[in-house]
């Protein structure tokens, strides 16, 4: 641990001389190996895979489906990371509780459809019961996301960074915690309409496509272009993307910010409840745990997109959604690396990684770092 | 020799440039003020000199050493110390723990010794506290006695510049780089100020690089002045021929006197 | 609109919404361990928001620049008016959930069952269960109300004895086994039938705590001036304490009995973790999630070491790497396998600052603990299923797995660890990475290298935080992944906060609330991430220095009026002018 200059002497005049390794950023280097690291590995597994005997060869519907699926995934996360978008451009701040908010309009929207399912009505006029689900996945995550804005964030506004970033933690146990003190622990069936069940299809444009993806791709579609208009249109939108410029200069254009930061806590709650539904209706379960994973996903999207950048959330979510489901079997078979499946995290999170050491504006960003 | 060259440096942030081939040389013990309009790049060259920026074209040589490519940790343990425009201290750290920090490139502690109390850390950190003292002390009174033992932000807007400058002599500099130093100051304390500058020539032995914009400061303390726009030199001399430089008064002076 | 709204009432319509919050999710219904006589730790939390808000709304306080105090009457009268708001608000409550039914709530809501209802409403069905309740939380505004209008002189004691009360009626488990074990009596203290504090207990309790803490908080000065006097004095109070502490340490395991020295082996090892993420987080101000990483290096890193099996599907398989060290040979290679995995974390993330290094830490966190749970590297880590028959840490004829004896091998790497950050955190390192945390550009450009302080920092903190991963390995003696998920992070994270960043003191104290507490109040655990949560939040949000900051500069703050009139004296010249910053900016620099 001797410093990394030759410099014995007694303060003084300094008379160190510096060596031509220390030249060479030690950020640089570091970043070069793991580039070729990485690269090296996916061109390798992506070989190995490809070239892998017929017989353990996946075959092309299979790919299809992954990659189908991958978009499906794609656009539940896409919406949820609008959420963490939106917030971190107003607020400079990652609201790591927002897979929680997703969780519990999953949650809440759950009730009434197990009350529909039993009472018949979901199967009978399936459209008006998803109409009145996800307005009340809606209305619960838009009232909770409020909800933890005024309590936890507002008192911190002019914290530093790190402080906020611990709250919205600990607001992500609590939330949780809550859910499993309110909702009981087990993992509940979520019910889905037969018109919408698993094996029921539909093809669009010759590719055949489970009717609940074509929902869940569609409705994210619609939600980006919604949001989009919302902001570049509405007297609203402008406030927000005014705040989101200088908070400060905003006030005293006149703009109350109080409440244009909490329209934007609205609108993505609005959409993780959205996004809630249709993970229920997708994976057919919830329970207080799920907004944890696709929470970290949705934040990765949309850091891989460009953090405070709509399109960047939609693009990410995207690209996150293809990557989760087509990576594992596409990079890791072929190192006959048993359950590839059990990896999709890692993929996941060092995308993360990756993007944030290589370009941490995001694909949409300016390439910059953070701003400060 | 000369003690720094900056060699046809430039600098651009997108399509702006904050210097465009500036040449700037700094002689051993001189006084050199670098004046110009807001925008003008001043800081810019402060932030190449010292590593924060890399710049896209030229050289800086320290020494007869290129240092461009350098951390700024390194730059700093070579001997060129700065304080910077709008002050940065280590807020909740004392007022002698921030000067203690400035001693930090001048020894050598790793974690082995701090934990096993060998007898070359006490010697050390007693010498890093004489060193900071000694540092703070260059202010008089005004950061000494109980001060020292306080939050670095309880102090007064003055006393953190000194603080900051303080800090910067306890890296042990050849080279000290000060942005506007007396921006924010009484008149009182810049008379104060500017006699400590130079008194950190002829008593620390000290080049100084001095960017200001008080000209009354620039006039009492300069050897050389530089005078720089959209980031070239337009003019260098002594304060008075600069300060009658047709072109330094087009770009800066014109609509305000020499003082 | 909400301003509107009394402020008086507005106090009281949110310990309402507490109060039901609590309900719901369970805390009044399933805490049914009684305190005192027959009122159960459900009762004493459901009271808590009302003598809250009455204490709140009736303490001194500033309007427009004056300090306005209540008459004690008034305190009263004001809680009285909050307690009345939040009974409503219960009331509407109890009437719903008998409107709709109990099973039509009890679908959605678990916690809602005949037991808390009949809590709520006293036994009594309809209005009159209603109308009680009101009553109560009236009287219980009022409480608090007259506790918030008293001066502080009584309010201080009063609330230090209660707290001291509800404390001593949870820990009848341990205090019970401890006054056995040196022959006293404590049947005219705790109920043999509720096992907790009788009534009369419960007062003399109160009555003796309250006459201490008063007459404490009367002489206090005096005594400390006392023994302050002379260095001679004030050393030896010092060497008293200290050997007071140490007698104390070593006197504990016996005194609690082994199932409590279990829950201490299990305190001491957040201690180490919350330790060594200080390092990291409080000192050089990195925040990072994935702490669980070093905690799992070091418990795999030693299961492999010391010859732990690994749990195959047909018995037990040693694994591909195996080696049969003593646990304290073990221990220097767990260490430096664990600095070179913060090493390799660091690396990769040196630009990132705050959030992002927060996220992307969490990330290798979770890649740690896919990873060595995966079938990928079952042969070395036993994948799901995990290692188990991990060897205890032998010393001649101990081996420390008895809960006991492996509290004093934990009390023993405390001891290190403490020594460590204690050294650390007054030395060159320490300033190197306070300058860092304070502000990284500036602690760069003033000579820091920035590069190596973060590595050194990622590398000290999984380091010692490895030690705490090691310990659980002995402690447990078997690991599969359910035990290094991200709440290990999060606890260790909460550990920290709570006693304040960068304080060590904070981190056992902090601690001993956050596993302690829990862990001794059994009843407690499934509450115990709530806790957290809600712990993260408000520490945020109230006191983000901590409960125990950093002591040297609050005492300093304290002072430091003395100080200034002294040194004011002595200088005459001004000094305090121009203390508005400049605006003078420029653009490009």
């Amino acid at each position: 641990m001797a410093e990394g200059t030759d410099l014995q002497a007694p303060p003084g005049p300094a008379t160190a001389r510096l060596g031509r390794l220390q030249r060479l950023p030690l950020r640089r280097l570091i970043q070069i190996v793991l580039a070729i690291l990485i690269i090296g590995f996916v061109v390798l597994g992506t070989y190995k895979t490809l070239t892998l005997p017929p017989d353990e060869r996946y075959d092309p519907s299979t790919w299809k489906a992954f990659v189908i699926s991958g978009v499906a995934q794609g656009g539940i996360y896409a919406l949820i990371a609008l959420g963490y978008t939106l917030v971190y451009g107003v607020l400079r701040m990652i609201n790591f509780a927002h897979g929680e908010v997703f969780m519990m309009g999953c949650f809440a929207s759950f009730f009434f459809a197990d009350a529909y399912a039993n009472s018949g009505l979901l199967n009978r006029h399936p459209f008006y019961a998803l109409a009145i689900i996800f307005a009340i996945a809606m209305l619960t995550s838009c009232l909770i996301a409020m909800l933890l804005e005024r309590v936890a964030y507002r008192p911190l506004r002019n914290s530093p960074r790190l402080v906020p970033l611990i709250t919205a933690i600990g607001a992500s146990l609590f939330l949780q915690n809550t859910a499993f003190g309110f909702f009981g622990p087990q993992t509940q069936a979520y019910p889905v309409p037969d018109v919408l069940g698993g094996d029921r299809t539909w093809t669009i444009l010759g590719i055949t496509m489970q009717r609940i993806q074509v929902v869940v791709i569609v409705t994210a579609i619609l939600a980006v272009i919604g949001l989009t208009l919302f902001i570049s249109r509405t007297r609203t939108g402008r406030s927000i993307r005014a705040v989101a410029e200088d908070r400060e200069i905003a006030s005293l254009m006149g703009i109350d910010v109080d409440r244009t930061i909490m329209i934007t806590f609205a609108l993505g709650g609005l959409l993780a409840g959205i996004a809630g539904v249709q993970f229920g209706l997708t994976f057919g379960q919830v329970s207080p745990y799920i907004g944890f994973t696709p929470g970290i996903a949705a934040f990765t999207a949309s850091v891989l997109g460009g953090i405070g950048s709509i399109g960047g959330a939609a693009l990410g979510g995207l690209l996150l959604g293809l990557l989760q489901a087509v990576g594992p079997p596409l990079l890791f078979t072929g190192f006959n690396i048993p359950a590839p499946f059990q990896l999709q995290d890692v993929i996941t999170f060092s995308v993360l990684v990756l993007v944030l050491i290589f370009r941490p504006g995001g694909i949409l960003g300016s390439g910059e770092a953070e701003k400060v | 020799m000369n003690l720094l060259e900056v060699r046809g440096v430039s600098k651009h942030f997108g399509g702006l440039y904050a210097l465009s081939g500036l040449d700037v040389e700094v002689e051993e013990g001189e006084i050199l003020s670098i004046i110009g309009p807001n925008g003008a790049g001043k800081s810019t060259v402060f932030n190449v000199i010292t590593g924060l920026y890399t710049p896209d074209d030229g050289n800086v040589v320290f020494r007869g050493e290129s240092i461009v490519g350098l951390t700024p940790n390194q730059i700093t343990r070579l001997g060129i110390a700065r304080t910077f425009q709008t002050v940065h201290l280590f807020p909740n750290m004392t007022v002698l723990e921030n000067a203690m920090v400035g001693q930090h490139c001048r020894s050598r502690t790793t974690i082995f010794g701090a934990v096993f109390l060998t007898p070359s850390m006490r010697r050390e950190e007693r010498s890093i506290r004489e060193h900071a003292e000694r540092a703070l002390g260059f202010f008089g009174r005004r950061l000494a006695g109980y001060r020292q033992d306080q939050p670095a932000f309880s102090l007064s807007y003055a006393n953190r510049r000194r603080l900051e400058m303080a800090r910067a002599l306890a890296t042990e500099p050849t080279l000290l780089l000060l942005d506007e130093p007396t921006a924010g100051m009484n008149p009182r304390e810049t008379l104060e100020l500017r006699d400590h500058i130079v008194r950190m020539r002829d008593e620390l032995g000290l080049t100084i690089l001095l960017i200001e914009h008080d000209m009354r400061v620039v006039k009492g303390v300069s050897d050389r002045v530089v005078a720089c726009d959209y980031g070239q030199k337009i003019a260098e001399g002594s304060y008075e021929e600069v300060a009658n430089d047709e072109h330094v008064i087009e770009a800066y002076l014109g609509t305000k006197a020499a003082g | 609109m909400i301003r509107r709204i009394p402020r008086v009432v507005r106090a009281g319509l949110v310990a309402g919404i507490v109060s039901v919050y609590l309900c719901l999710v369970g805390v009044v219904g399933s805490l049914v361990t009684d305190v005192v006589g027959r009122i159960t730790v459900g009762r004493v939390v459901l009271s808590i928001p009302a003598i809250l808000a009455g204490l709140v709304v009736a303490r001194p306080r500033v309007v427009s620049g004056e300090l306005r105090r209540s008459s004690v009457w008034a305190g009263v009268s004001s809680g009285a008016i909050v307690g009345l708001t939040t009974g409503a608000l219960l009331a509407v409550f109890i009437g719903v959930v008998n409107l709709l039914g109990i099973e039509t709530i009890r679908n959605v809501f678990i916690a809602v069952k005949p037991d808390l209802m009949s809590l709520l409403t006293f036994g009594h069905a309809g209005v009159v269960g209603s109308v009680l309740r009101i009553v109560a939380e009236v009287a219980l505004g009022a409480v608090g109300g007259a506790i918030g209008a008293t001066p502080d002189r009584i309010r201080v004691p009063t609330v230090i004895a209660a707290t001291v009360v509800i404390s001593l009626g949870l820990l009848r488990r341990i205090v019970h086994p401890a006054l056995a074990q040196l022959g006293l009596r404590d049947d005219w203290l705790f109920s043999v039938v509720t096992l907790g504090l009788t009534w009369f207990g419960a007062v003399a309790v109160f009555v003796v705590a309250f006459v201490t803490t008063f007459a404490w908080r009367a002489n206090s000065a005096a005594i400390v001036a006392r023994t302050h006097r002379t260095p001679a004095t004030e050393r030896g109070v010092r060497l008293i304490v200290l050997a007071a502490i140490g007698g104390g340490l070593i006197a504990l395991p016996f005194l609690v009995g082994s199932i409590f020295s279990q829950i201490l082996g299990t305190v001491g090892i957040y201690v180490l973790l919350g330790l060594g993420l200080n390092i990291v987080v409080g000192y050089a101000g990195l925040l990072d999630l994935g702490y669980v990483a070093f905690f799992a290096v070091g418990a795999y890193t030693t299961a492999v070491l010391t010859g732990g099996s690994r749990v195959t599907t047909t018995g037990y398989a040693p694994p591909s790497f195996s080696l049969h060290l003593s646990f304290f040979v073990a221990i220097p290679i767990v260490v430096v396998v664990a600095a070179l995995v913060g090493l390799l974390i660091g690396a990769p993330v040196l630009r990132l600052r705050g959030d992002y290094l927060a996220i992307v830490t969490l990330g290798f966190g979770e890649i740690a603990r896919v990873l060595f749970s995966s079938d990928w590297l079952k042969g070395a880590f036993g994948g799901t299923q995990g290692m188990t028959a991990i060897p205890a840490a032998p010393i001649g004829n101990l081996n420390f797995r008895d809960t006991q004896h492996f509290y004093f091998l934990v009390l023993a790497f405390c001891l290190i660890a403490l020594y460590i950050s204690w050294r650390l955190a007054d030395s060159r390192v320490g300033r190197a990475w306070n300058a860092m945390r304070e502000d990284e550009q500036v602690a760069e450009a003033v000579g820091v290298s920035t590069v190596r302080y973060k590595l050194l920092a990622f590398a000290m903190g999984g380091a010692i935080g490895s030690l705490g991963g090691a310990l659980f390995a002995v402690q447990v003696g078997a690991l599969n992944n359910a035990s290094f998920m991200l709440l290990v992070s999060i606890t260790a994270l909460a550990v920290v906060i709570l006693g304040g960043m960068g304080s060590i003191p904070g981190v056992i104290v902090g601690a001993l609330v956050l596993i302690g507490i829990p862990g001794v109040f059994s009843e407690f655990e499934q509450y115990r991430l709530l806790l957290y949560g809600a712990v993260l939040m408000a520490i945020m949000i109230l006191r983000p220095q901590g409960l125990i900051p950093n002591i040297r500069r609050s005492q300093e703050l304290e002072e430091e009026d003395v100080a200034q009139d002294k040194w004011a004296e002595a200088v005459t010249s001004d000094e305090h002018a121009a203390s508005a910053a400049s605006p003078l900016g420029e653009g490009a620099g």
